[in-house]
């Protein structure tokens, strides 16, 4: 059996010094979680600074540095306390430590907020485009007629293996706003950016062309109407 | 290359032109690779082209005021908040994934969510953002090396210093504190078996009992012994007593001189009690006991056995009545509790209500035929059946 194919914990740390700068991410959580030293934990550092305080950053946005910095220690400390959540990782998890680092920073700097400023929810989905516009009560139920419309026509459309996948990630652009390349980084879909694309393509050309069928007897009808009224 | 001039456009070309013209459309490919000049040209000189790209323009700038404006109000099929960070980092469960994201897609209130942690744990970078990391005393190599040394430390508990020092003994055997800290490892572990080994204060209470029966009832979890005295002499030395009851006695003692109302060392002292004809004590022990444990069938039973001495030695025919009607209680909880149907079948039996008796000791050989109690309820049983068969006078 290889070292590389050892479970980490089944490892014991040799006394000459370790490379911990060329160990793959999973390998070097799993080193600071059985055994971190003062070098095994830098590298850990050095590695996911960039990560935990950009997330710090985009969270408490409306703080100083200095709070940023709290929130990076405070999420450092955190991992290193909780042995377990870092126990957890097997070796194959590559792209998973990323994300796990970037949810243990947000989950820190909302603690973090809402400590300091207990009366405010820090979340706001919102706040990047500014106060949003006033709602006008007719446009929304026009809005809600034309939503249940285009869910019609989206769901004539598709076939019934990828429907829900299909109708997800066109809802996902066209009401919510992503893109498609937020929308392929999802592991759950099991996409590509071009795959995401290609299915957007083929279903908001569709979508178009039925609503342009649907208007256009309507449209007829009212040119004729006012035609009539000449 | 010229485009033939029926060559109409794509629905890649008709995206592209889409993106270019209002930001719409739904790709990433650029207009030069698409080879937006051969379009262009295209789109003058062909009005079917045209028309069919003004129609998608007007339908994609509808299709754009669908996308949310406002958060909506939370509503009762929505999942909790704290769902959404999970699922934008991609760290939840696959199939539970999928169900939230449908119902993100379609939600007003939790796509804004779903939204928002997605461009928090985006990749791309800004400017600004490189501009703030620049700012941060903790992206300085001394803030990270004074940081991974604090980390360091905290992980060193006492358990994995122990475990350290206990990797270095296996490394370095001849060291003579290695030494030292490997034997008292194993005076520990020595220890510990030995706690573990120690019979439990009630073991020793059953071994005394069955070593030197004083009374006819049983007291649970001891094996059969034969009755030697019914009751304790006057002038019988404590140290006549097996070792196992002076041993418990003695342990049950000091737990209640710390813990004076725990019920088990009151059920322990009750039964020491019993085995000393001391049937006054053992009624208070076990009764302090039955307070904080009333459902206990044992302490019940046992109780009924100190009712049993009281009638024994005072001749009171009302202990009896009270023991069975103890016991009666203790067998309404578990109808197979053959330490209380022993019991009560001796008790009845006192009470000549044999027909009682007789009953309680077929059924106590049903449940119990091959214990060393058998043959004593069955040398019982027959006395009776004997004693009844005899015809009167």
């Amino acid at each position: 059996m290889s070292s590389a194919s050892l479970p980490i914990r089944a490892r014991i740390p040799s006394t000459a010094a370790v490379d911990y700068a060329a160990m793959p991410g999973p390998e070097l959580v799993r080193a600071c979680a059985d055994y971190g030293n003062a070098a095994a934990w830098q590298e850990f550092i050095r590695r996911y600074h960039r990560i935990i305080a950009i997330t710090a950053g985009r969270i408490a946005r409306r703080c100083g540095p200095a709070v940023i910095d709290e929130i990076v220690q405070e999420t450092f400390l955190k991992l290193c306390r909780n042995n377990q959540m870092l126990c957890d990782f097997d070796t194959d998890a590559g792209d998973r430590v990323h994300a796990f680092m970037r949810k243990a920073a947000a989950n820190v700097a909302l603690d973090h907020l809402r400590r300091r400023e207990p009366d405010t929810e820090p979340l706001e989905p919102f706040e990047e485009s500014g106060k949003s516009p006033a709602i006008d009560p007719t446009a929304a139920v026009d809005n809600k007629i034309f939503f249940r419309e285009v869910d019609e026509i989206l769901c004539s459309l598709l076939d019934e293996k990828n429907r829900e996948r299909d109708r997800t990630i066109f809802w996902l652009r066209y009401r919510q706003g992503f893109t498609a390349k937020e929308i392929a980084t999802d592991p759950s879909f099991g996409l590509t950016l071009a795959g995401v694309e290609s299915i957007l393509l083929r279903l908001a050309t569709a979508v178009r062309a039925s609503l342009a069928e649907n208007r256009r007897p309507k449209q007829r009808a009212k040119g004729k109407a006012q035609g009539e009224g000449n | 290359m010229q485009r033939s001039p029926d060559e109409h456009l794509s629905p890649g070309e008709l995206d592209a032109v889409l993106r270019q013209r209002s930001g719409a459309g739904t790709g990433t490919v650029g207009p030069e690779e698409v080879g937006m000049d051969r379009v262009n040209v295209h789109l003058i000189t062909c009005h079917d082209c045209r028309e069919l790209v003004e129609m998608h323009v007007e339908e994609e700038a509808r299709l754009g005021q669908l996308k949310v404006q406002e958060q909506a109000p939370r509503r009762s099929e929505c999942p909790e908040p704290d769902v959404w960070p999970s699922v934008a980092a991609g760290l939840g469960e696959e199939k539970e994934s999928k169900e939230l994201l449908q119902h993100a897609a379609i939600c007003d209130h939790c796509g804004p969510l779903l939204r928002y942690w997605v461009s928090t744990f985006s990749s791309d970078v800004t400017e600004d953002e490189e501009k703030m990391l620049r700012e941060l005393e903790s992206s300085g190599p001394e803030w990270q090396e004074s940081v991974a040394r604090q980390l360091s430390e905290q992980r060193e508990s006492w358990w994995r210093r122990w475990g350290h020092r206990l990797a270095d003994l296996y490394l370095r055997p001849f060291r003579w504190r290695n030494w030292i800290l490997a034997g008292a490892a194993v005076a520990v572990v020595i220890l510990l078996v030995i706690v573990q080994r120690q019979p439990s204060t009630d073991r020793l209470l059953a071994n005394a009992y069955t070593k030197q029966r004083t009374f006819e009832l049983r007291i649970a979890g001891a094996e059969y012994g034969p009755i030697r005295m019914l009751q304790t002499a006057a002038d019988r030395s404590p140290l006549d007593r097996p070792p196992a009851l002076l041993e418990a006695e003695a342990r049950v003692a000091r737990g209640l001189a710390e813990t004076p109302s725990n019920p088990d060392l009151l059920q322990a002292k009750g039964r020491a009690e019993l085995l000393h004809w001391n049937y006054v004590s053992a009624i208070s022990a076990f009764n302090q006991a039955i307070a904080a444990k009333p459902d206990s069938q044992s302490l019940m039973t046992d109780l009924a056995s100190a009712y049993f001495e009281s009638a024994e030695a005072n001749n009171r025919p009302g202990d009896y009545e009270t023991a069975l009607n103890l016991l009666t209680k203790a067998l309404a909880a578990n109808p197979n509790d053959t330490v209380a149907l022993f019991n009560r079948a001796v008790v009845l039996q006192k009470m000549s209500a044999d027909d009682r008796a007789i009953e309680d000791w077929h059924r106590y050989l049903q449940l119990d035929s091959k214990s060393t109690w058998a043959p004593e309820a069955k040398r019982r049983l027959d006395e009776i059946e004997s004693k009844r068969s005899k015809p009167p006078g």
